[in-house]
């Protein structure tokens, strides 16, 4: 029963292609879906339509969020290069390009890589195009929401031919949504905000996966109405939306910019809006519902 | 030394650095590779390193860091002011202010030739509006107002960008910000091209003015006197060393100091005559420019560290070593 509430949620989340007709997310080795899928036309998160024959042998990942997905696929040995903000030890001893946007060109090319995971949007418009110019196929992706998040692993999955791993990690993370969801599902909803930090602070706003996991855990996000992702606010704005509770962003210098609202401090894993969701999820409303998680028999 | 003998060095420098760029990467190639794969033989990786990524940016080096150079020694001799460079009068600010605004409002997301574009009009527009506040009733330029136009105008372009800043979200500002720290990364030969087509016209007929700007230089009424065309000369110059600026921050951004360190010091060292001076800032600037990307570019690799901050890290002890040997040993070199 639950199994089938989950993959519905999924599809709804994701969007029309997921899984036609797929009963069970066990339906792992068949290997009727791994022949299918090449060769493959994705359109990625820059509106570009991509013909995939094969499965990308060199790869390397310049969004944090993508290269943890593929790690979570146990793809490792595909990367073939890192970032300088990929910290994992299964990374260690691969070369660094740099920063994920704006990354080395020189060493991205002596790397000889089949595919290059970026960030789309406005941020590196330079180094799409030199890839472009340099032969090297790259592919856009832009998590800022969880549906966004979620469909960049499926694609992944996907382009990898690991489809099957990518669909049994999107149904762990969404057996956490949908556990955290049931907890807080009658609770009130507590007026909460997200500090980046910065002075006016940073919060963010709608179309974030902070925004939707906030909901999700059971709180209610008071700068829904901001317009960009992201904007910085003032201290009046702060104090007049009547808060319950501050989360922080991990790292944050103390203290917290209003003394009389409880804050708490986000583990760093939730600013990667990656395979981690689910635990993100469940962090986060920890810190908002204490007590829907206090009994293990729930 | 005369004349001939810095010029016939600083082209054998600019020779050498080029070379140098083209060898230093952060991905390590011998001599050999970069050899094999400039004669188009060897792995495809390495030419495309080579070929499509050291080279373009290498030339683009030698143009802007010439340009902006030239540009300084010829903005310095028009207005008989030592402070005189393209950032001063206001150019830039405008070149910025349009590529702020061409990234704010998405237009760059569509079309890659949006940005040099957007930061082309702006400069243009803050040339033709500072010009036109200088304009006098008979026709001339005023100097002074120029100076002081400029330098409004240019705050008020600062202004401007702030405002959009102000207003974009977090992608906007972020890539903004990069752009405003001026970089040669993204010099392919498609740009370098385009920035060609400015510069070499601009900088043929600004080193063939040098003679009426040497006697700009000694006064107006006497430049008039001896049979230069004072206000057509003033108007030419003005508009092409404005367009060298702007073809510069085009294609690479804002970075500073080059038009005002590189022309002083070639001052310093060989004097005020614009028949020397102009071509061996041009050089000087190449020369200089190109090696400080060297240094940006290979420092911290594989980060590269903004552009500006090389050429202010090493050009202004550099300068204010000349200014103070000069001092000692050669009284009275200003313009």
């Amino acid at each position: 029963m639950r199994w089938s509430v989950n993959w519905f949620l999924v599809a709804t989340l994701v969007g029309c292609d997921a899984i036609p007709g797929e009963q069970a997310p066990t339906g792992a080795d068949d290997p009727e879906a791994s022949r299918a899928s090449y060769p493959l036309q994705l359109v990625d998160d820059a509106g570009a339509r991509h013909t995939f024959e094969a499965a990308p042998g060199r790869m390397i990942s310049l969004v944090p969020s993508a290269t943890e997905a593929l790690l979570a696929m146990a793809l490792d040995d595909r990367l073939v290069g890192r970032t300088d903000y990929d910290r994992m030890p299964e990374l260690a001893d691969l070369p660094s390009v740099g920063g994920g946007l704006q990354p080395n060109l020189e060493i991205l090319v002596s790397l000889d890589l089949d595919l290059v995971i970026r960030f789309a949007g406005g941020s590196d418009l330079a180094t799409a195009q030199r890839l472009t110019e340099l032969g090297i196929p790259h592919f856009a992706v832009q998590p800022d929401g969880i549906e966004d998040v979620l469909s960049i692993i499926r694609d992944l999955g996907r382009i990898t031919g690991a489809s099957d791993a990518a669909e049994a990690l999107l149904s762990e993370i969404q057996i956490d949504l949908d556990d955290v969801a049931r907890r807080v599902a009658t609770l009130s909803n507590p007026r909460v905000a997200y500090l980046l930090g910065g002075d006016p602070p940073w919060v963010a706003g709608p179309g974030t996966y902070i925004d939707e996991l906030i909901a999700l855990a059971g709180g209610r996000n008071v700068f829904d109405d901001l317009g960009p992702l992201y904007a910085p606010v003032s201290m009046e704005a702060l104090l007049d939306r009547d808060l319950d509770l501050i989360l922080l962003s991990n790292g944050l210098p103390e203290p917290p910019p209003l003394a009389h609202v409880p804050s708490a401090v986000l583990p760093a894993s939730v600013e990667i809006p990656g395979p981690g969701l689910g635990q993100a999820a469940r962090d986060i409303a920890r810190l908002i519902h204490p007590g829907a998680f206090d009994e293990r028999s729930r | 030394m005369r004349p001939l003998a810095w010029v016939t060095l600083l082209g054998v420098a600019m020779v050498l650095v080029f070379l140098l760029s083209i060898r230093l990467g952060s991905v390590d190639l011998t001599t050999g590779e970069v050899f094999r794969a400039i004669r188009g033989e060897g792995d495809l990786n390495v030419r495309r390193i080579i070929v499509d990524l050291r080279a373009p940016r290498a030339v683009m080096a030698i143009l802007v860091g010439g340009g902006l150079s030239l540009a300084g020694a010829v903005f310095q001799a028009l207005l008989r002011n030592p402070l005189a460079e393209p950032y001063i009068l206001g150019i830039s600010g405008g070149a910025a202010t349009g590529a702020v605004l061409a990234l704010a409002l998405g237009l760059t997301a569509s079309l890659s030739w949006a940005l040099p574009a957007a930061a082309f009009a702006g400069a243009l527009l803050a040339i033709v509006l500072v010009l036109r506040v200088a304009s006098t009733a008979d026709g001339g330029v005023d100097v002074r107002v120029l100076l002081l136009a400029g330098v409004v105008v240019g705050a008020f372009f600062t202004a401007c960008m702030s405002f959009v800043l102000s207003i974009s979200d977090a992608r906007t500002v972020r890539s903004t910000v990069l752009w405003m720290m001026g970089s040669l990364a993204g010099s392919d030969w498609r740009t370098v091209l385009m920035v060609t087509l400015y510069t070499l016209p601009a900088v043929v007929v600004l080193v063939g003015l040098a003679r009426p700007l040497n006697l700009l230089a000694i006064g107006e009424e006497t430049a008039g006197y001896l049979g230069a065309n004072v206000e057509r000369v003033k108007r030419v110059a003005y508009v092409l060393a404005s367009l060298l600026t702007a073809a510069a921050v085009a294609a690479t951004g804002v970075i500073g100091f080059v038009g005002l360190i590189v022309p002083h010091g070639v001052r310093l060292l060989v004097g005020a005559d614009h028949r020397v001076l102009l071509p061996l800032s041009f050089l000087a600037g190449a020369v200089f420019l190109t090696l400080v990307d060297v240094v940006a570019r290979t420092v911290l690799s594989p980060a590269e560290v903004p552009i500006g901050v090389i050429t202010a890290f090493v050009g202004v002890p550099l300068f204010l070593l000349l200014l103070r040997h000069s001092l000692g040993g050669r009284p009275g070199t200003g313009s």
